[in-house]
């Protein structure tokens, strides 16, 4: 096991808080100890311009006591213990007490270490410093196209381990380790002005099939910049929108939000009073899967502790659920579930992928009487949490009848709920590297600027 | 805050000797500079939620950042221990970006000619820009509780029927910092921030609309008077009525007045990302090769300015021990300078501005904006306003982005009005703007009289976060694209 991971000194020393907490007055206590290790390998225009090493420690105390409660964090594990938990203390006895701040119910909560395979501890420990150099080099095309201004590269890995413990006996543990490499080139627009592109992918194994391709990502970076000179925009009205897996998690992230307990609660969501009502049509269905074998996303608890599971969020249209915290569900009068999503899936409507959804596009599938936008990235933007109002910047391809051309410096307006009322079809290309897994997705009847 | 010398050093239980032992190691592998970077930094927070401040606590972080440059090539570590022997590693791993560099003996200059400007002065507390007259930690929360109920309590009277939900946020912060590097340059100050925060959730009956407003300043809590609060409170209930009965105008390219104060974000993102200058040396920003040139209206002088006392973005010194200094980007509408930091300065063959920045000691700086801001042109808001004959008037701002390369910009409008034969006339909300930051830039057709640097509490996102504050005029773009139906 790699000398980053958690040592028993290092729960020893965890433990200790909570057994201080306890000592000291607080009725319960749960502490959350976290350690990472990252190293990286910056790249600029085919030569090594940075290498970062890194590594943290923290616990973070989440305090009960007299029925008032508070949270405290530090890095400085073996460092006055005793003096941190009483000023703790000291602050949570000055909250006002709540009677919804709880525990978790033991029966609730995971038990033991993971068994994800989320951590590849041979692969992580086969890097050394010449390979991150090597992988960081290989992904470098500077040179290859004389449009190439500028080529930014960042090859990392990092391994990760959580452990979280509680006085009612709660014990678990989740340990994940990744290989990534990004790269973002600008290349010469039509006009002399700069046009730029980006594309990572991110791996569990350092080495084999699985492994990452870093060449792969500079070639697919410079394919997307080269492909997006001569943009422009095009006039305004209603369109149907391809949006490409590279960017599509974009639009489910908002309806994630506005699961969320607290937001709920506190009348901040446009899916307040739609649980168990069909808010969407019958082709949509998301479900949750935090359990998939090394995917990303994937864990086996939440930051209370409590177990995940496979479950459907929204099934044929129907919201299933709400992401309720033990503090949240008290509040609503709701059994709890867990704190957000884990590794939302948006299911296949449709066995094709993003190019090939687009050439049907093309063709005048599902295509609107002013043609099809292709959207390949978003540029801000912003969705109102209580009315589900949305106006984002988006790039990409405009299809028409027989012409086909890059845009840029558009927007889209409208309401999620009517957004993904207008849901069409989901292809078959989710990013395997992103926890969030959304394939492209095609909408009809979206207003462009 | 600036205390004593020895005050830093032994909260960081390191003596001068170490610090010249630390840049040794960290250029024993042939680094031509090196730096150290200490920091002890409590955070703390309290909320009301629910009508009761039933929650907070606070977060301590401490370590040491060690970077090494061979040129423009960076190596950094750092250790969340000030043990010798865990800081000497962390110098070992920083210093491996050196390999072979020569340095010429007995002087500072690399070896390529480039001369730093050393800065050797000790802080001065005369001269600092955020003191303290009372000092966080020693407030009881209950004091500071009471700030949070005065919030909700002066918004519920005022809005005695359309309040639903009250949320209340106050955190503080307070960071002790120590910089050392291989000029000998030896800087320390404490830092101080407060951010008073509150969202207030509220319905018509019809409609819910969730308004925000914050304030924050590099002070201690002598920052929260009664005053403050009733600012607080009445920039949340500005145009309260309208924002009930806001709609989305038309979509389309249109003339658009950029209130004055928070409409500053088009200038952090359209123009002061692209004048950072990692972005110029890396040759991935707009303005490459446009140093020295008109790039908009003579009415136009822009400026990052670190030296205001007590604002969000104010620095006695950046991370990199280089003194705060008031840069002016544009002047006159010229572009006149890049914001650097120490890499991007010697890139360029010019000195720092101050601009180097990080979020904590886990991060080498890079060159980052403190107050951005347009100075006041000549014309009155109302006449700017009444010169539109179409178009849309926006004040109230939430997230920007940029892309460095195009130069294409957003921001999100939280709310605004249209304008009608040169009139506010109906109310506006939840749009996006989008334009391109030099086009826009020479698109400002009007500069109005009445800069001001907002007070928010804006966060920047560039890697790291950073806190920043922005500023600008009532100005007057013409063709930026505006999200709608």
């Amino acid at each position: 096991m790699n000398t980053a991971f958690i040592t028993e000194e290092e729960i020893c020393q965890a433990r200790a808080f909570m057994d201080e907490a306890l000592k000291a007055g607080a009725k319960k206590c749960r502490v959350t100890l976290s350690k990472s290790v990252l190293d990286l390998v910056g790249v600029l225009d085919g030569k090594v311009d940075k290498i970062t090493h890194s590594m943290d420690r923290s616990v973070t105390l989440a305090l009960f006591a007299d029925g008032r409660y508070g949270t405290f964090s530090t890095n400085r594990l073996g460092d006055g213990v005793k003096e941190f938990v009483q000023r703790a203390l000291q602050t949570v006895s000055m909250m006002e007490p709540d009677a919804f701040r709880d525990l978790p119910s033991p029966e609730r909560t995971a038990k033991g270490a993971d068994n994800l395979e989320l951590c590849d501890c041979a692969s992580y420990e086969s890097m050394t410093m010449e390979k991150r150099i090597a992988l960081a080099l290989a992904g470098c095309v500077t040179g290859s196209d004389k449009s190439i201004l500028s080529e930014e590269g960042e090859y990392s890995d990092s391994l990760s381990d959580t452990v979280i413990m509680d006085s009612n006996g709660t014990f678990c543990r989740q340990s994940e380790c990744t290989f990534d490499f990004a790269n973002e080139i600008t290349v010469q627009d039509t006009d002399g002005g700069k046009v730029s592109a980006y594309w990572w992918v991110s791996s569990r194994k350092a080495s084999g099939a699985e492994a990452l391709d870093t060449a792969a990502v500079g070639r697919k970076a410079l394919e997307l910049a080269l492909a997006k000179r001569g943009a422009a925009a095009c006039e305004g009205g209603k369109f149907t929108a391809v949006v490409s897996s590279g960017c599509a998690s974009r639009l489910l992230s908002p309806v994630i939000g506005a699961m969320n307990g607290f937001s709920i609660q506190q009348n901040n969501s446009f899916l307040a009073d739609k649980l168990g009502k069909k808010i969407f049509p019958d082709n949509v269905t998301v479900l949750d899967h935090p359990h998939d074998k090394g995917a990303y996303g994937s864990r086996i608890f939440d930051s209370e502790g409590v177990a995940t599971q496979e479950r459907p969020l929204i099934e044929k249209g129907v919201l299933k659920t709400w992401f309720l915290s033990t503090y949240i569900a008290g509040k609503l009068s709701m059994e709890p579930t867990v704190d957000d999503a884990s590794r939302p899936v948006v299911c296949t409507t449709v066995d094709k992928n993003c190019a090939e959804i687009a050439e049907d596009c093309r063709a005048g599938f599902a295509g609107g009487d002013k043609g099809t936008i292709l959207i390949t990235g978003f540029n801000g933007g912003n969705c109102n949490s209580a009315t589900g109002d949305f106006s984002f910047g988006i790039e990409g391809f405009y299809f028409g009848a027989d012409s086909a051309r890059p845009v840029h410096e558009m927007v889209i307006t409208g309401n999620m709920l009517e957004l993904w009322s207008n849901f069409v079809a989901a292809g078959n290309d989710p990013r395997p590297c992103s926890p969030r897994v959304v394939p492209t997705l095609v909408f009809k009847d979206v207003d462009f600027s | 805050m600036i205390y004593d010398k020895q005050y830093y050093l032994d909260i960081f239980k390191v003596t001068e000797a170490q610090l010249d032992e630390l840049i040794f190691t960290a250029l024993g592998a042939g680094g031509t500079y090196a730096d150290l970077f200490f920091e002890n930094s409590v955070y703390a927070d309290l909320m009301l939620r629910d009508g009761a401040v039933a929650s907070g606590g606070f977060h301590q972080d401490y370590g040491v950042g060690i970077r090494t440059l061979q040129g423009e090539k960076t190596g950094y570590a750092y250790s969340e221990s000030t043990a010798p022997e865990a800081m000497k590693a962390a110098a070992v791993s920083a210093s491996a970006i050196g390999s072979g560099a020569v340095k010429i003996p007995g002087s500072i200059a690399s070896d390529d000619g480039y001369v730093p400007r050393i800065y050797k002065g000790r802080p001065n507390p005369a001269a600092d820009r955020y003191p303290v007259v009372r000092n966080w930690a020693e407030e009881s929360p209950q004091d500071l509780a009471k700030v949070l109920y005065s919030v909700e309590e002066k918004l519920r009277a005022a809005e005695p029927q359309r309040i639903l939900k009250v949320i209340a946020m106050l955190t503080w912060q307070s960071s002790d910092i120590l910089m050392y590097n291989s000029h000998q340059e030896l800087k320390y100050e404490t830092r101080p921030m407060g951010t008073l925060a509150v969202t207030a959730i509220m319905s018509d009956g019809k409609n819910i609309v969730n308004s925000h407003s914050s304030k924050s300043f590099r002070a201690g809590s002598e920052m929260l008077s009664d005053s403050l609060v009733q600012d607080l409170c009445n920039h949340l209930l500005h145009g309260l009525d309208d924002k009930f009965k806001a709609g989305r105008p038309k979509g389309g390219k249109m003339p658009v007045v950029m209130g004055a104060g928070a409409s500053g974000i088009l200038l952090h993102e359209a123009m002061g990302h692209a004048f950072e200058a990692d972005f110029i040396r890396k040759g991935q920003s707009v303005f490459n090769g446009m140093l020295g040139k008109k790039i908009c209206s003579e009415d136009i002088t822009i400026v990052d300015d670190g030296t205001i006392k007590g604002n969000r973005g104010a620095l006695n010194f950046d991370d990199e021990g280089v003194p705060a200094q008031r840069t002016v980007m544009v002047e006159n509408g010229v572009l006149t300078s890049f914001l650097h930091d120490r890499i991007s300065a010697k890139a360029l063959d010019v000195q720092p501005t101050g601009n180097g920045r990080r979020e904590s000691f886990r991060f080498a700086p890079i060159p980052r904006m403190r107050a951005t801001y347009m100075e006041s042109g000549r014309e009155k808001a109302s006449d700017i306003i009444a010169s539109v004959k179409k178009g849309i008037y926006v004040d109230e701002f939430s997230n920007g982005q940029v892309k460095i390369g195009e130069g294409d910009f957003t921001f999100y409008v939280k709310s605004g009005y249209l304008i009608e034969d040169g009139h506010l006339t109906a109310p506006i909300k939840d749009i996006n703007i989008i334009g391109n930051g030099p086009r826009a830039l020479g698109q400002i057709r009007a500069v109005g009289c009445d800069s001001v640097v907002d007070d928010s509490a804006w966060t920047c996102g560039k890697e790291q976060s950073a806190p920043v504050s922005c500023g600008i005029p009532t100005v007057l773009v013409d063709g930026l694209t505006v999200g709608g139906e």
